[in-house]
């Protein structure tokens, strides 16, 4: 993970709220960017589909945009609908003459052998896709032979219900998800299987523990941890190991076929690698579409030619993996957006704000069915200053926080206050002046009752949520994660109470025996001896 | 004492949630009659002078928008609120207006003790001592007695309390009247009794206190207020020969306390209907004496005698909780009155029979994450609601988050909750009556893992919140539930490495011993003793 070094953006690495990082991503640091440019945010509550869903606009006073994930209203509703259609898709980028799988669309009058018979003019190995399905579902890649293509049809069409389909060729390659934002490519990620890094130290079930530490850290894959599975591990028989092997430094162990970042797979950003030529095929890709002005392409990268293929347009693309890619250089795509979507704002520069907002109680309110709309409270327009203080005293527990919250919220301190270790806390304070930061130490320092001490004090850079929250280490940890960590902790200690139990039998059946009773004497004298040899 | 009757009014049973309970009372109910007749209603944050959180409510339709704060909306002009904030201003204006008031005087900073003293002089005592910008009965001091009394006081009043501007006027004995007015009508009247329990002639004193805690525990503006048992309850038993063992005599009140303030356990009573004609003329004269004054409450004492009243202090935003919800009396709905007044069109619209969440609208406000919170609109249209009670394998099935996502489905309102006797409870209400009464199916059929055995049903006439929800028993964590979950989890590691200790010791002894040249040179004996086993 060090070797090829990674390019963060500090500003939003650590500025994305734990109820923010489930599939939300985009939404919040599209919406965060614009907020700290000034722009009113505003959540709100929809309906569809009898689910609740989280919508948001940004304006600058003058007008509003409204933004569905990484989608703004800039993308027309004509561009949706042919993109949701993968047949469209594909008549579009034939006619403006963008390399595409060769393939057939089949609708619902054809009968299966009808389908099959069609195929088998284009080259085998196939892909079958349903012309409407979402997120990869109902794909079947590389059908080689006819028995194949049949069976695959026919699950798709009967069992999945889909009964408009294309058959196209296999392109095999790397493939890559290109954002494309009003004719620019602005980032490249692809993924690389769940694997570690060997240390020489660590064995694999360590390794995967210290990288599971490791994207925790990162928002995009706090919630998609390597999970060690069936798949996995027949994985490792595979390749000869078992989780305790201890592969060599350097070495690369990969835990997966598939890639699937949910599936504890590497974001890894690529954008330099693109030739001309591929950035050139996504941008007419996007341009093919009328209305489309910024989505995610996916292509198959030709690499001996340097072209590439496309695949799919995706037109609410998540951004997370361009953002927090574990390889290469994160790329700021919200920064990209709000400048197209608000470009008198572009000279807001955001890289050195420290503030972001709570969502956990926002996302809240909207999962409810009281709460329509919020407003988020304006951004403060200057850098908050904060310090970091380790301190000692009588704050463990509800009274001490909930005074202090109290305080905090009442002289525009944010911040949070969070358990070191015994005894030891760390409390950050945020301001709008250097000023409001050391008269507050009056106010949390001051109190008699909790008997503080301050051990240490500096200043603190990293990103201050709005509002006064006390942290912990589980406070980024969902309830039931939690629970899974304390059955398995009971778990280990059932086991090692049950060997422990063992070996105590063993040695009282050992005991018991008669020769052991036998033997009493001997052991007497050579206990005896033993001593005297010690005591020479 | 297990079941109480809601003595108030039906549409506000269970439908004040926790956030809206005590100080807030006002303002949910007025946005909750607001919002029941489908306007909209958007919470909004603004910060006062010292930077503390104020919540305030607009209401508007497609036509016009209008702000409140507490009980009061923007028709009362900010010139009246400024007048009605200024006890002194306010008397000016009622006297010019020949509304009687007690006689008196007001003494900024620049008077000294002595003067307010020469003045006192020359008054009939008992009188009052009370800072002209106090609030909720803040620096009060009533029934004083003579000039030494007086004296004691003036320094603690300005000094330690810090009110400088102040106002002796004559006591004036006799009930103390709450009455609201919105322009020319009366709406109501209510008096505040100082803590107090009525006897039996069979409980003691302790047990009345903890029955009449238990009522208002179900009283949405007093949830909090209870009575404590405190020194100053037990003095006040002493002083009448009681302890918290004394049965008081059948239809004896006790009083436990002096002062009425209902945070101090004091009772709200209904009283409109004790008010003459002339009293009332003088609660309305009292509002038209100040300009922009369009509703409002006073405070009055009441002179039954000889039928008259002297006003002591306007509200421009009376908290309306104790009128909505008095402890005797009938419940007085001003929360509808001030909706209708802004929004006379509406008067006859169906009000919904759901409530809104306040607790989860409010929090992102409370917390300073967000600047406002617009409402979802409820459905339109009368609410019918049916509960059922399912028994069978239902719990730990995945049983309510199963009914939850069918109710959803059909549009439902209502909840799941899992009862101690193992059933489960779950209470739908909607606007189509057919599609509440074929949920019973849907409870009959359940998810995949549970067996249903049986469903009881009957009608639920009371309100039922927005949404849906699964009820935890005690189950929203916070961070200090996470810091248990983690000290158990110390404590288990702890116990299995002190497991694990003992293991290594033990297993260090069995290699000792098994290698052990006495273990290794018996082995023909033991391998003998095996063989004769056999």
């Amino acid at each position: 993970m060090k070797d090829k070094q990674t390019v963060w953006i500090p500003h939003i690495m650590e500025a994305v709220p734990v109820e923010a990082r489930k599939n939300q991503i985009s939404m919040y640091t599209i919406a965060l960017e614009g907020w700290r440019r000034g722009l009113k945010l505003k959540f709100y509550n929809i309906k569809e589909d009898n689910k609740f869903h989280i919508r948001y606009s940004l304006s600058n006073g003058d007008h509003i945009h409204y933004f569905n994930g990484s989608s703004g209203d800039m993308v027309t509703q004509e561009a949706f609908e042919i993109c949701d259609s993968k047949s469209l898709t594909n008549d579009y980028l034939l006619n403006a003459g963008v390399p595409i799988p060769l393939g057939k669309k089949f609708d619902e009058e054809l009968s299966n052998k009808e389908i099959v018979e069609a195929s088998k003019q284009i080259s085998f190995p196939l892909v079958v896709k349903p012309t409407n399905g979402k997120a990869g579902r109902g794909v079947i890649a590389n059908i080689r032979t006819e028995l194949e293509l049949e069976t695959s049809v026919q699950y798709v069409r009967e069992k999945l219900g889909y009964k408009e389909i294309l058959v196209q060729q296999y392109v095999t390659g790397e493939e890559v998800r290109v954002y494309v934002l009003n004719g620019r490519v602005l980032g490249a990620a692809n993924r690389r299987p769940a694997n570690v890094l060997g240390t020489g130290k660590h064995s694999i079930k360590e390794l995967v523990r210290l990288k599971n530490d490791f994207r925790k850290q990162i928002p995009h894959l706090h919630f998609r941890p390597i999970q060690i599975d069936r798949e996995v591990k027949l994985m490792l028989t595979e390749l000869g190991y078992t989780l305790d092997t201890v592969p060599e430094k350097g070495q690369i162990i990969y835990l997966r076929k598939i890639s699937n970042v949910s599936r504890g797979g590497d974001p890894i950003d690529i954008t330099e690698q693109l030739t001309q030529k591929q950035k050139q095929t996504a941008i007419d890709a996007t341009n093919a579409i009328p209305g489309l002005i910024h989505c995610g392409v996916d292509m198959i990268l030709d690499e001996n030619r340097g072209e590439a293929v496309v695949l799919e347009l995706n037109t609410r693309p998540g951004i997370g993996s361009h953002l927090f890619p574990l390889e290469g250089k994160a790329r700021d795509i919200p920064k990209e957006i709000i400048d197209f979507y608000f470009p008198e704002t572009k000279q807001r520069d955001t890289s050195d704000s420290n503030i972001y907002f709570d969502f956990g109680s926002i996302q809240n309110g909207l999962k409810g069915s009281s709460t329509s709309e919020v407003e988020v409270i304006p951004c403060s327009p200057r850098r908050l200053f904060a310090k970091m203080y380790k301190i000692t005293g009588n704050v463990e527990g509800k009274e001490y926080y909930m005074w202090l919250r109290t305080h905090a919220l009442k002289s525009r301190i944010s911040g949070s206050i969070r358990k070191l270790e015994e005894g030891l806390f760390e409390l950050v304070i945020a301001g709008e002046t250097k000023e409001a930061v050391d008269e507050f130490q009056d106010i949390w320092q001051n109190k008699r009752r909790f008997h503080i001490s301050v051990k240490q004090e500096r200043v603190w850079n990293h990103p201050v949520k709005l509002g006064f929250e006390w942290q912990d280490g589980y406070n980024s940890m969902s309830i039931r994660e939690l629970e899974i960590l304390l059955k398995e902790k009971e778990q280990e200690t059932k086991q090692s109470l049950k060997e422990k139990q063992q070996t105590k039998h063993r040695i009282n059946k050992m005991r018991e025996s008669h020769s052991w009773k036998i033997t009493y004497p001997l052991r007497y004298f050579t206990d005896g001896f033993r001593k005297i040899k010690k005591i020479r | 004492m297990d079941e109480i009757d809601f003595k108030w009014m039906p549409h506000h049973e269970g439908a004040v949630p926790p956030a809206g309970q005590g100080k807030r009372i006002s303002t949910y109910t007025v946005a909750l009659e607001a919002w029941r007749r489908g306007l909209n209603v958007q919470f909004y944050s603004v910060f006062d002078d010292e930077n503390s959180l104020k919540v305030r409510y607009s209401i508007g339709n497609e036509n016009r928008v209008h702000h409140f704060s507490l009980s009061m909306g923007d028709k009362v002009t900010q010139e009246a609120f400024d007048v009605c904030a200024n006890k002194e201003l306010t008397k000016q204006y009622l006297s010019k207006a020949g509304v009687p008031v007690p006689e008196g005087r007001m003494f900024n900073e620049n008077s000294d003790e002595e003067e307010i003293i020469n003045f006192a002089k020359t008054m009939r005592f008992p009188v009052v001592l009370k800072p002209t910008d106090g609030n909720a009965g803040k620096g009060v001091f009533a029934n004083i007695q003579s000039i030494d009394e007086l004296r004691g006081i003036i320094p603690y009043v300005r000094g330690v309390l810090g009110f400088k501007e102040i106002i002796v006027e004559n006591y004036i004995p006799g009930d103390e009247f709450r009455i609201c007015v919105i322009e020319d009508r009366l709406l109501g009247a209510m008096n505040r009794r100082p803590a107090s329990i009525l006897g039996d002639g069979k409980h003691s004193v302790k047990q009345l206190i903890d029955q009449i805690n238990q009522i208002r525990k179900m009283n949405p503006h007093l949830t909090s207020r209870l009575i404590k048992k405190d020194r100053e309850v037990i003095t006040m038993l002493e002083r009448k020969g009681y302890n918290m063992n004394s049965i008081p005599a059948d239809g004896e009140r006790v009083f436990l306390r002096e002062k009425s303030n209902l945070s101090a356990g004091g009772d709200a009573i209904d009283v409109t209907d004790e008010l003459t004609q002339n009293v009332k003329n003088i609660a309305i004269n009292a509002g038209k004496a100040i300009p922009g004054l369009f509703h409002y409450g006073v405070d009055m004492i009441v002179d039954k005698e000889n039928d008259t009243g002297v006003i002591l202090e306007v509200n421009a935003r009376p908290g309306i909780g104790g009128h909505l919800f008095p402890m005797e009396g009938k419940p007085r709905d001003f929360a509808k009155e001030i909706i209708d007044y802004y929004f006379p069109e509406t008067k006859n619209d169906v009000r919904s029979w759901l409530f809104f969440d306040f607790d989860t609208v409010l929090e992102p406000i409370k917390n300073r994450s967000a600047a406002s919170v617009q409402l979802t609109p409820p459905p339109n249209g009368n609410i019918h609601g049916k509960k059922y009670i399912i028994s069978g394998k239902v719990q730990v099935v995945g049983y309510r988050a199963w009914i939850k996502r069918q109710a959803l489905l059909m549009n439902l309102h209502g909840y799941a909750e899992n009862l101690d006797d193992g059933t489960v409870l779950v209470v739908v209400a909607g606007t189509d009556k057919e599609v509440v009464e074929d949920f019973k199916s849907i409870c009959f059929k359940g998810p995949e893992k549970a067996v249903v055995e049986n469903v009881e049903q009957s009608d639920w006439n009371k309100p039922v919140k927005i949404g849906f929800d699964i009820i935890q028993k005690d189950y929203k964590l916070t961070p200090f539930d996470l810091q248990r979950a983690e000290k158990e989890k110390e404590r288990i590691v702890q116990e299995k490495e002190k497991i694990e200790r003992e293991k290594d010791r033990l297993n260090k002894k069995y290699q000792r011993v098994t290698t052990s040249k006495s273990w290794k040179y018996t082995y023909p004996l033991r391998r003998m003793i095996e063989l004769l086993k056999k």
